[in-house]
């Protein structure tokens, strides 16, 4: 007479050791995985940095101010204008909320984009808002998009 | 008759024993690759944190005989916690000046003067002078240094030559 595990047994063990496998690797997965930020722009729905390409927008002088003219499609929530001086430079973030052929600063309310005497130049760096899952987020957009603006 | 334990006995007995063992290898492999896999991730993740701007300011000029290379590093926007950096100026030789915030280095100063060292903040720009005795520099490289105080590879670097 044969004795051990009966077959139903053994395959409910081996299903449950698959299962815990799968769970533990999952885990690992998800904390070495970063969220995808996306973004929906006119019924067209893409991962956050390829709309960053698409971008168009121009920044000018006027007086002690920069204007900035969003003369794309995809609306620029922030902007992060990164002022040089003799080889340093501070970044400042404006949230400017840029709609498609908007102009900034339009209203009075609207804080100024000011620069400093002896500033040379000006890297302006757009900022969008996305969805990563269910949560609103931002995301910068790499260098290569910025508008370099000279202030001198 | 045959005696000796049952075989429900012995499997349980065996899977016991599989999973003693892996726990025993795992508490002693694990410290052994954690300490290489937290160092390979951080490099990883940093290795897009600074630049060397080849600005006017990434250039080097002579000083009574001694050499002072100016070097304009740019942060990226990852927001990661790094420890410093280090910076190579090399020649025939090479020389390296690890760069920490709010501490001093001698022969290492800030653009502005001050002695007290500061790392670039998120997207900003710092250039750094450093005063060096080697007699040949072309070329300057700079390593992220993590939170863990370990020196990643270099992840940018630039030939420079005589300030105009």
């Amino acid at each position: 007479m044969k004795k051990g595990l009966s077959p139903i047994i053994s395959t409910v063990i081996l299903i449950g050791i698959v299962i815990a496998l799968a769970v533990i690797v999952l885990l690992f997965m998800r904390s070495q995985i970063k969220d995808i930020i996306e973004k929906e722009i006119l019924g067209v729905k893409k991962s956050i940095d390829k709309f960053c390409v698409e971008t168009n927008f121009e920044a000018s002088v006027s007086g002690d101010q920069i204007v900035i003219v969003n003369k794309g499609n995809v609306p620029i929530y922030q902007v992060n204008v990164e002022r040089i001086k003799g080889g340093e430079s501070k970044v400042d973030n404006y949230v400017i909320e840029l709609d498609a052929g908007g102009t900034y600063p339009s209203e009075a309310s609207d804080m100024p984009i000011i620069f400093e005497s002896g500033d040379e130049k000006a890297v302006i760096v757009p900022v969008l808002l996305g969805k990563a899952g269910k949560n609103l987020q931002t995301y910068t957009c790499p260098d290569s998009v910025a508008y370099e603006l000279d202030l001198q | 008759m045959k005696k000796g334990i049952s075989p429900v006995i012995s499997t349980i007995l065996l899977i016991l024993i599989a999973i003693a063992a892996l726990g025993i290898l795992y508490s002693f492999i694990y410290p052994l690759i954690r300490d290489r896999l937290q160092k390979a991730q951080e490099c990883s993740e940093s290795k897009e944190e600074f630049k060397i701007e080849e600005s006017n300011y990434t250039c080097y000029s002579e000083i009574s005989g001694k050499k002072v290379v100016g070097v304009t590093i740019k942060r990226g926007t990852n927001k990661l916690p790094l420890k410093g950096l280090s910076i190579i100026i090399s020649g025939i030789d090479s020389q390296l000046f690890n760069i920490e915030d709010g501490e001093t280095l001698t022969g290492v100063k800030m653009s502005d003067g001050s002695q007290t060292l500061e790392l670039p903040k998120d997207g900003e720009r710092r250039t750094y002078l450093i005063e060096t005795d080697l007699g040949i520099v072309d070329h300057v490289s700079v390593a992220p240094i993590t939170e863990s105080d370990y020196r990643c590879d270099i992840i940018s670097e630039a030939d420079i030559g005589m300030c105009e």
